[in-house]
């Protein structure tokens, strides 16, 4: 049995990472970190395991935040909700979890399941279903893996509690789901259950180590006042875009989402050169100079040029100096089914998929 | 006093009834009487049980159908949908219901938990939560006896199903549960907090399914005797008529869930002159005559058909139709200051004080 300790040193650099991964959304990881700052100051110690390590019948509850990132700006997460949303999907399905796992690796999402953990005494699967963020439930590995869309439950903190049983497929699983955290305030805390066998077949896999991969690098670099974009560059095979400052950002939240546009202009090599990025949640596309250069399901990380962190799209602001990078997707998300569900066009734009790294 | 077997030309009288105490509201009962017809022709039969042969500890599944009453003028009835809302509330909570009852006797959701006890062999217990219908979860004598308001079942034709496990409040479940039911298409099959039979014994409304039946019979046979049937009705409940004119302008809005809007009718005979208004949310909640409130929830207004009698919903009311409102009591937990609270007309944001019909 292949477990391991995480240190608070490695939800110190995974808080970084999950940010990157997030790809502007997931929602930001500080407030998660305080939590996990202050259980492992009360003694609480996760421990990671390998989904190779689970049997094919445990159970694994999926543990996280669901809304609009900017509401988490105001409605601060804590570890009992999380281990309640866990707690009602155990009564609801009739079995202990095994296991927690992240709902998506990127954002306050990749370090949610810890909390939940921490508190309930599991160890969290190094996996998880998107490799990033997303913004919607049918943009999951699983549900390109024609994985059933199972139960799902979702908690507030005034103490509301509801589960969505059956649904047909997984964007009626969206759609219920998003009107029930809509009426919480746009922000829910969600369980949904996964077997072992497909957290083995269709997770991604190794995600919380990547994650935590990337913030060491970044944070080793911060402490050598070294070029910490560099360094994320050297340990993952990613791709500059761009590097400029934010001169707008038009920012709405509706329908459950955080939605807008971000312009950029470009200095140095990118002097005289604009970007624009559109968002639901996370970064969609990027368009240079009016030509689309970068676009789901490929990651686009707006970077602080100087820490080398991850600029959410609820705190992306006028004046920022930020590198764009592209770092590769998941492969999953490169097949037809996956760009059907991931692609440009599954979120309204009407062009192909082109990878930055084809 | 034991068991009934309810016939099928109860039911028929049920619709009829049920329908007027809908009070414009509750859904049309025809399309559950289809189904019912349907269902005592493949040879089930249905049970009616006075609500005091619960034993205390017994668990009562409430049942009703939720949404736009227009909506369910497209998404017909089928009565396997709200049989499926029982048993998914059966596998939540892990017990087996004695019973099945009406949340609210008025307009369809009369038939519904009959439908729902066909298929599981249970019987129909004779009372319900409102006495009528109501637009709200918190408009009901549960709610008005601070019961818990959870959990809820929803389920649609297309096999979605939802619980709403837990809220703090009656008003929390009504925000959570219609959502849900807005985003299934407006209309949703659900059964609400399971009862125990102490709890139905000392908060339901008793004998409604019987009343409706009377009344239904009362129109019924009129009908075949070529009688006033208004005045049936008048003779079988302590009501009055307020009015009788024809429609003259229907506005009608489906919007957050509800069916809203108002109705204007010209006086006709001893009111001819006079002008009626009745303003709605799915039921007829508050009426002016000239302008003057002479009406208002919790009080029932009915209107009828002023030649069969039979109710008119607010999903159907059409320009041209001759109509004869009349008013009937309300359940007495309703006349409480806390029941006024819950469905007085400032519960509806009109900014009137209750004054009933009957004092």
């Amino acid at each position: 049995m292949n477990r391991r300790e995480l240190s608070i040193d490695d939800i110190e650099s995974l808080a970084v990472g999950a940010w990157v991964l997030g790809t502007g959304g997931g929602g930001n990881p500080y407030l998660p970190l305080l939590n996990m700052r202050a259980l492992y100051k009360d003694g609480h110690k996760v421990e990671l395991m390998d989904a190779a390590d689970l049997a094919d019948d445990d159970w694994v509850g999926m543990a996280g935040g669901m809304g609009a990132p900017l509401v988490g700006q105001e409605r601060l997460t804590d570890s009992h909700g999380l281990s309640r949303a866990v707690a009602l999907m155990e009564r609801h399905i009739g079995r202990p979890f095994a296991a927690l796992m992240s709902v998506e690796i990127g954002g306050g999402n990749g370090v949610r399941p810890l909390m939940a953990a921490a508190v309930l005494k599991r160890p969290v699967v190094d996996s998880d279903p998107m490799g990033r963020a997303y913004p919607e439930a049918q943009m999951s590995s699983m549900a390109i893996g024609g994985v059933e869309p199972g139960a799902l439950a979702a908690v507030d903190v005034r103490g509301l509690e509801s589960i969505v049983h059956k649904v047909p497929d997984f964007r009626w699983s969206e759609r219920i789901a998003r009107k029930i955290c809509i009426e919480y305030g746009s922000t829910a805390t969600i369980c949904k259950p996964r077997t072992g066998a497909q957290v083995k077949k269709h997770g991604i896999h190794g995600t919380t180590t990547k994650a935590i991969a990337i913030g060491r690098a970044v944070r080793e670099a911060q402490r050598k006042h070294e070029d910490p974009v560099a360094a994320i560059l050297a340990a993952e095979p990613g791709k500059l875009l761009y590097k400029g400052k934010v001169v707008d950002v038009a920012r709405r939240t509706t329908d459950g989402y955080l939605r807008g546009v971000v312009r950029f202009e470009g200095m140095d090599d990118f002097r005289g050169s604009s970007l624009t990025i559109n968002f639901q949640n996370e970064w969609i596309v990027a368009l240079r100079d009016g030509e689309p250069i970068a676009m789901s399901p490929d990651l686009i990380c707006v970077l602080d040029s100087v820490s080398g962190e991850a600029i959410g799209s609820e705190t992306i602001r006028y004046g920022q100096r930020v590198t764009v990078i592209a770092l590769p997707a998941p492969e999953i998300y490169l097949s037809p089914k996956g760009l059907e569900h991931v692609g440009p066009r599954a979120f309204g734009y009407e062009f192909d998929f082109k990878s930055v790294f084809a | 006093m034991a068991l009934r077997d309810i016939t099928l030309e109860d039911i028929e009288s049920l619709a009829v009834g049920a329908w007027v105490l809908g009070t414009g509201g509750g859904g049309s009962p025809y399309l559950g009487l289809l189904n019912m017809r349907a269902l005592y022709k493949q040879g089930h039969r249905v049970q009616l049980m006075p609500a005091s042969e619960l034993a205390d500890d017994d668990w009562v599944g409430a049942v009703s159908n939720m949404g736009a009453p227009l909506v369910g003028q497209e998404r017909l009835t089928d009565s396997r949908t709200i049989a499926r809302a029982v048993a998914l509330m059966e596998e939540h909570i892990g017990a087996r219901f004695r019973g099945i009852m009406s949340l609210e006797i008025g307009g369809g959701n009369s038939i519904q938990p009959l439908m729902a006890a066909a298929h599981l062999k249970r019987p129909v217990i004779d009372s319900d939560m409102m006495g009528r219908a109501y637009p709200e979860a918190q408009m009901t004598s549960v709610a008005v006896g601070d019961l818990k308001p959870c959990p809820l079942t929803t389920v649609d034709v297309r096999g979605m199903e939802s619980v709403v496990d837990k809220v703090p409040t009656w008003k929390w479940m009504e925000r959570v549960s219609r959502k849900i039911c807005v985003e299934y298409g407006s209309i949703a099959s659900t059964c609400k907090a399971p009862r125990t039979g102490a709890e139905v014994k000392k908060w339901g409304i008793h004998g409604t399914t019987t009343k409706a039946i009377a009344i239904g019979t009362a129109v019924r046979e009129a009908q075949r005797k070529h009688e006033d049937p208004v005045a049936a009705i008048l003779a079988v409940e302590p009501g009055k008529v307020l009015f009788r004119g024809k429609v003259q302008d229907v506005e009608r809005r489906a919007t957050e869930g509800f069916l809203r809007g108002r109705t204007r009718f010209d006086g006709m005979d001893d009111w001819k002159g006079s002008r009626l208004e009745i303003a709605f949310q799915n039921e007829w909640i508050v009426a002016w005559l000239d302008g003057k409130p002479i009406a208002m929830s919790p009080d029932l207004i009915c209107v009828l058909d002023s030649v069969a009698g039979e109710a008119v919903g607010t999903e159907t009311i059409r320009y041209g139709q001759r109509v004869t409102v009349i008013a009937l009591p309300p359940p007495p937990v309703f006349l409480t200051p806390k029941g006024i609270q819950h469905v007085g007309p400032r519960a509806f944001g009109y900014d009137i004080e209750f004054e009933s019909v009957f004092a």
